[in-house]
This record gives C-alpha cells, sequence and structure tokens, in this order.
C-alpha cells in the first residue's frame, strides 16, 4: 500500500455569491479528506454545488468562509498570483471540452505549462524530450506534430491529459472529461486514468455520468452544498480489456434493440 | 515566461492572421512614414530657400525706399519714397565699413543682334561696384567703370546665356548689339555663369550703366516724375565692420539727407540676415505644424491597435482562462498581450521608416521640390510608435489580464 498523506482538506468549507436577497449559498461546509494515490469522484445533480467544490480544489477560486489545505498548505486566502503558483506546480487539469490552442500542434499544447513554471526550468530541448515522452505515455506518440482539428474527440483529450501531467503534478484534476466524448473514446478516457492511478497518481474526476464514476475508488455525493455521502465504490467497473470489450458490445447489443 | 518564449509567443500570435495584422500596422506605418515624409520635404524646402539668400552674400543690406504716408506737401522735397541716386554716392564716400554700394533701375527691352531678336530682355542699369556687391565675375572682356557711368556710356555686359543665345560659339566683345530698338550698345563683357540666385536669374540678364537706363530705357514721363529715384540700394558691408555699426550710420546719414526723422523714415533697410531669420522661424513653426499633424496619424495608428488587441481579447478568452489555469499568472497574461502590441507597433514603426525615407527619396526625385532626410525625424517617429504600442497596448492587456479564469473558460 502506498503512503496514506493527506493530499487534500477542506475544512467547513463555504462559498457565498452575492448578498442581501440575492445571496446564493453554493457551498455549505464541505469537511472533505483525500489522501495521495486516491482515485475519487465528485457527483451531484446540477446545483448540487459539486462544479463550485472543483473550482476551489482547483485553485481557481477561493472559498468565502473555511479552510482548503493543499498538500499542507493553507491557501484559502491566496492572491491570483499565489494561486496561479500553486496550479502551476502542483495540479493538473482535464477539461470537458479539451481547451487546446487551436493552431498549436499536439506537442506544443503538451508543453504549455512548462513555459509558465517558474522553478525547475529546463531547456527547450529537455522540454521537448518530457513532452514527447508524456505523449507516449498516453499513446499519442505518432501524432506528436497534428494540430487538434486533425485529432479525434479522444485524442484531443489525451493531448489534454499529455499536458495535465507534464508538470508531475500532486493531484489531477478532471471536469466531466468524457462529457464531449462517445462512448468509445469515454472508455479510452477511463482506461487512460485508470492506467494513471495505477502508477499512484491521485485523481479527482468530477461527472454526472455514473459509468464513469463506477470506475472509481471513492464517489462523493454532494447536494445543495453539503456532502450528502462519501464511501468506497463497492461496485468497481471491470478494468480488464477483455471484459470491457465484453460489456460494451453487451451495451452496443442492448441499444440496437 | 522569460523573454524569449514571450517574443515567440507574440510572434506566433501575429503570423497566424497576416492580413489582420497587417491592416492594424497600417496606421503606425502611415503615420511614420508621413512624419518622415513631411519633416523631409519641408527640410528640403528649408535648405533650397537657404541656399538662395545665402547666393545673395552675405554682409550684404538693401536699402529699399518706402512709401511715407504723409502724401505731398507733409514732408520734404522727395516725400513720395526717397532714394534718389546721389544717396548712393554719398553713402559710398561718406560711411565707413562700406565695400562696395551698387543700385540698380530695371528695364525690359527688345535685344537684337543681326538676325537674332530677344524680346522682354530685362535691362539692369547700374554701378561699377555691382560685381562686387552681388557676387559676380566676368568671364571675358571687363565690367563697367565709373567713367563710363559718369558719361552714360552706351555699353552692355551680357549674361552668359544671353551671349550663347545671340552669339553662339563666337566671341561677343567688340560687337554691337540693338537694344530697345534704337540703342546701339557695345559689348564689353561677358559675365561667367551663376544661375538662380536670390530670385534672379544672373545668366539671363544684361547689365548697362544706370545712367543709360535712365536716359534711354525710361520713358520720359515717367522719367520727369521719377527724376533719378531708386527703388532698392545694395551695400556691401566689409566682413570686418560691424554690420549693425554701418547700418546705424547710414541711417543717420539718410535721415539727415532726406529731411526725414526715425518715425518718417521714406526707407528701410534689411540684412540678409533678417530674411534668414524670418525665413528660418516660419519654416521651422510650419515643419512643427506638419509633425503635429502626422503625429495624429500615428495616434489614429495607435487606437487602431488598442482596438484589434481588445478584440483579440475577447476572441481568445477562453484560450487566456487555460493558461491561467495552467499556470499563468496575470502578470504573465499582461505581459503577453503587451508583447502583441509593441510589436505590432515597432514592425509597424519600422516598415514605416522605410516607407518614409525611400517615398521622400522617391518625391524628390519624381518632383521639383528636394527633400533632405532628418535623422532626428526616424529616431523621433520610431520611438513614437514604440510608445504608442505600449500606451495603445496597456488597456486590453490589462483587461486580459483580469479576466476571471473560471469565467473565461466558461465562455464561447
Amino acid at each position: 500500500m502506498m503512503d496514506r498523506e493527506v493530499i487534500i482538506e477542506t475544512v467547513d468549507l463555504k462559498k457565498v455569491y452575492g448578498e442581501g436577497d440575492g445571496e446564493v449559498t453554493a457551498l455549505d461546509g464541505i469537511n472533505i479528506k483525500i489522501f495521495t494515490g486516491e482515485f475519487v469522484a465528485i457527483m451531484g445533480p446540477s446545483g448540487s454545488g459539486k462544479s463550485t467544490l472543483m473550482n476551489i480544489l482547483a485553485c481557481l477560486d477561493r472559498p468565502t468562509e473555511g479552510q482548503y489545505i493543499l498538500a499542507g498548505e493553507d491557501v484559502s486566502e491566496y492572491d491570483r498570483k499565489e494561486l496561479a503558483l500553486i496550479r502551476s506546480r502542483e495540479l493538473g487539469f482535464v477539461f470537458q471540452s479539451f481547451n487546446l490552442l487551436p493552431r498549436a500542434s499536439a506537442l506544443e499544447n503538451v508543453i504549455l505549462p512548462v513555459i509558465y513554471r517558474r522553478e525547475n526550468r529546463i531547456s527547450s530541448v529537455e522540454r521537448k524530450d518530457q513532452a514527447l515522452a508524456v505523449l507516449e505515455r498516453v499513446g499519442l506518440a505518432d501524432r506528436v506534430d497534428h494540430l487538434p482539428n486533425e485529432l479525434s474527440g479522444g485524442q484531443q483529450q489525451r493531448v489534454a491529459i499529455a499536458r495535465a501531467l507534464i508538470n508531475d503534478p500532486l493531484l489531477i484534476l478532471a471536469d466531466e472529461p468524457t462529457g464531449n466524448l462517445d462512448s468509445r473514446s469515454s472508455e479510452e478516457i477511463i482506461e487512460l486514468l485508470h492506467s494513471l492511478h495505477d502508477q499512484g497518481k491521485t485523481i479527482v474526476v468530477v461527472t454526472h455520468d455514473l459509468d464513469v464514476a463506477l470506475h472509481t475508488q471513492r464517489i462523493i455525493m454532494v447536494r445543495d452544498g453539503k456532502v450528502y455521502s462519501d464511501k468506497e465504490n463497492e461496485h468497481p467497473a471491470p478494468r480488464t480489456e477483455k471484459q470491457a470489450v465484453l460489456e460494451s458490445s453487451i451495451a452496443n447489443i442492448l441499444s440496437e434493440n | 515566461m522569460n523573454f524569449g518564449e514571450v517574443i515567440k509567443s507574440a510572434w506566433s500570435s501575429l503570423v497566424s492572421n497576416k492580413l489582420r495584422s497587417l491592416l492594424t500596422m497600417l496606421g503606425v506605418i502611415i503615420g511614420v512614414a508621413a512624419v518622415i515624409m513631411m519633416i523631409s520635404i519641408s527640410a528640403g524646402t528649408e535648405a533650397t530657400i537657404a541656399e538662395s539668400i545665402n547666393g545673395l552674400g552675405s554682409n550684404l543690406a538693401f536699402i529699399s525706399a518706402a512709401n511715407v504716408r504723409g502724401g505731398p506737401g507733409s514732408g520734404p522735397e522727395n516725400s513720395s519714397g526717397g532714394l534718389v541716386y546721389t544717396d548712393v554716392t554719398a553713402i559710398r564716400d561718406q560711411i565707413s565699413g562700406v565695400a562696395g554700394v551698387s543700385v540698380e533701375q530695371q528695364a525690359s527691352e527688345n535685344v537684337k543682334y543681326n538676325d537674332i531678336a530677344l524680346t522682354g530682355v530685362t535691362v539692369v542699369g547700374t554701378t561699377p561696384d555691382y560685381t562686387t556687391v552681388r557676387d559676380v565675375t566676368v568671364a571675358s572682356g571687363r565690367w563697367l567703370t565709373e567713367d563710363e557711368q559718369t558719361r552714360a556710356e552706351k555699353v552692355v555686359i551680357l549674361g552668359s546665356k544671353v551671349a550663347t543665345e545671340l552669339f553662339g560659339t563666337a566671341e561677343p566683345v567688340g560687337q554691337t548689339i540693338l537694344v530697345g530698338d534704337t540703342t546701339q550698345l557695345a559689348v564689353i563683357g561677358v559675365l561667367a555663369p551663376k544661375g538662380l540666385s536670390g530670385g534672379t536669374n544672373f545668366d539671363e540678364l544684361v547689365y548697362t550703366p544706370i545712367s543709360v537706363v535712365f536716359k534711354k530705357f525710361t520713358p520720359s514721363f515717367f522719367a520727369r516724375v521719377v527724376g533719378d529715384r531708386v527703388r532698392t540700394i545694395f551695400v556691401s558691408v566689409d566682413p570686418k565692420a560691424s554690420m549693425t555699426d554701418v547700418i546705424t550710420q547710414i541711417t543717420l546719414l539718410l535721415e539727415n539727407r532726406h529731411k526725414v526723422t526715425a518715425d518718417t523714415l521714406d526707407f528701410t533697410i534689411t540684412t540678409q540676415q533678417d530674411i534668414i531669420s524670418t525665413r528660418e522661424s516660419t519654416t521651422a513653426s510650419f515643419r512643427t505644424l506638419l509633425a503635429w499633424v502626422a503625429g495624429v496619424s500615428l495616434i489614429v495608428g495607435g487606437i487602431g491597435i488598442m482596438n484589434i488587441m481588445l478584440v483579440s481579447v475577447t476572441e481568445r478568452t477562453r484560450e487566456i482562462g487555460l493558461r491561467q489555469a495552467i499556470g499563468a499568472t496575470p502578470g504573465d497574461i499582461q505581459v503577453q498581450f503587451l508583447a502583441e502590441a509593441l510589436m505590432l507597433s515597432l514592425f509597424g514603426g519600422l516598415i514605416g521608416v522605410l516607407s518614409g525615407v525611400g517615398g521622400s527619396q522617391l518625391f524628390g526625385q519624381l518632383s521639383s521640390m528636394r527633400t533632405v532626410i532628418v535623422p532626428y525625424s526616424i529616431i523621433l517617429s520610431f520611438s513614437s510608435s514604440a510608445l504608442i504600442g505600449i500606451f495603445f497596448g496597456y488597456i486590453p492587456a490589462r483587461r486580459a489580464a483580469q479576466l476571471d479564469p473560471i469565467v473565461a473558460l466558461r465562455h464561447e
């Protein structure tokens, strides 16, 4: 078993928008702990606050009250610049709509986070090597010079994942990573996330897709700004390729009828 | 981001839409080129004028007759604008520091030699000092003498072009020409070519004693009224003497002779320096005006850059959000967009400088006007283009930096 350190800890996290009569409480006291090496899904209906929670965990937003401690550092009151530096150093993002630069090749897209690194700066040759390595890790070694519009949805998302990995972050945050993908590509991506998890990465996925959530280890359910349930996934979806193929062909047959 | 990355990123953004970048730069290009060309045209004109004035001869003072508004009977005898020929000799004899005094009286006459006739030739009646004062040299033969002047001897010196037109390659000296249909004048000399200087083309004139012009080429009724009045007396001041000193002396002398006071002067004295100063200040203010006008077009160019940068920021909102998410600080974003604006303006400035210099030279060749490329105009307009980029790029860059990443990522 791996070293179980707390990587994410929120203490009574609250987020309120607006004032007075127009006040909206998006998060109403969230208390969670996530450990290194976990593969966690955060689920909830629209308006549950899961996106707000994700934004705070991603250091894109600050809580109104409460604390967010990331890898032992209390980032609750960091300013924009400090949060940007944390994101650069510690986090990797995967978005629903990929968010690749349309005029840059896969390689250039993957290198982008390195440009904004403040520490550990490397030469452009080293950068290219690192980018190639990580693209290989996601299975796109043969498409490094392709532009996004020359790649399928699944491939684009893989580039995005490679980009998220290049700075070797503590944590990967994925916001509906399969939302814009067909079922086949979705499976590829889920399989990829699985293998990253096997290699020791901590992954937090926000999703409303149960299929995705069932592949994770732990599901946190959020409703009305509060944690509704937080349990180990007792019925994890199967991992082997054979079984995956079997299941997907069953699903196809079922959908044809 | 380090410097190299900023440059690379800005450059790749600019070339991603070459047409748009070019159109955006156009304002700055035109502004810079306009400043350079305007200044070079005006500097060229200034130079031409300065040379023309210099051709007059420095240390030259002009005494011009000025009309007194008193009317007849309100002053001394020559009250209707009073320089007379005898003033010339007075000045020459009585003022120290004078190298030469000359006077001119002009007439326009037909000139004939054998079968060749020239119409409307300007006949300059003048004095022996003319060559000194006006800085002309005699190529063959000689100039007038005082004696010929006193006796109103019928002699003539030809300007170089007139000589060629009448005599071709033959030697004019010793020949006789017919001036004004009735008067025969003996050619005693030909001037060396001098060309156009101070508004006078010396090569196209003929020169004869002023007494001859008074006698032969001034209509009789006119002569009765005018007497021996002259319009302009030219005084060449000895370089070692003080110009102001000499002018004061002349003023006193003429006041005395004309019986006028300082308030009722019937003449004015101007020096070449006065003319230069007036011309200089006029052209200098004109030059400044032109530069300001061109500067306005630079500002318009800057507004164009700001406009396009704002559009660019809006278009790339998601990209900005993405960059922020992966670790770009607000400072990084601001620098990125400022660099793009600056690159646009500097490139525009560079192209503008090349166009301005090329355009000035082309203009100088194609038109009759002279152009002089002024280095400071290049420095001025190029550095303005840099400032324009920074100044007009600032607002869009700040706007980009202040985008909230969450909102930006949700943008269309």
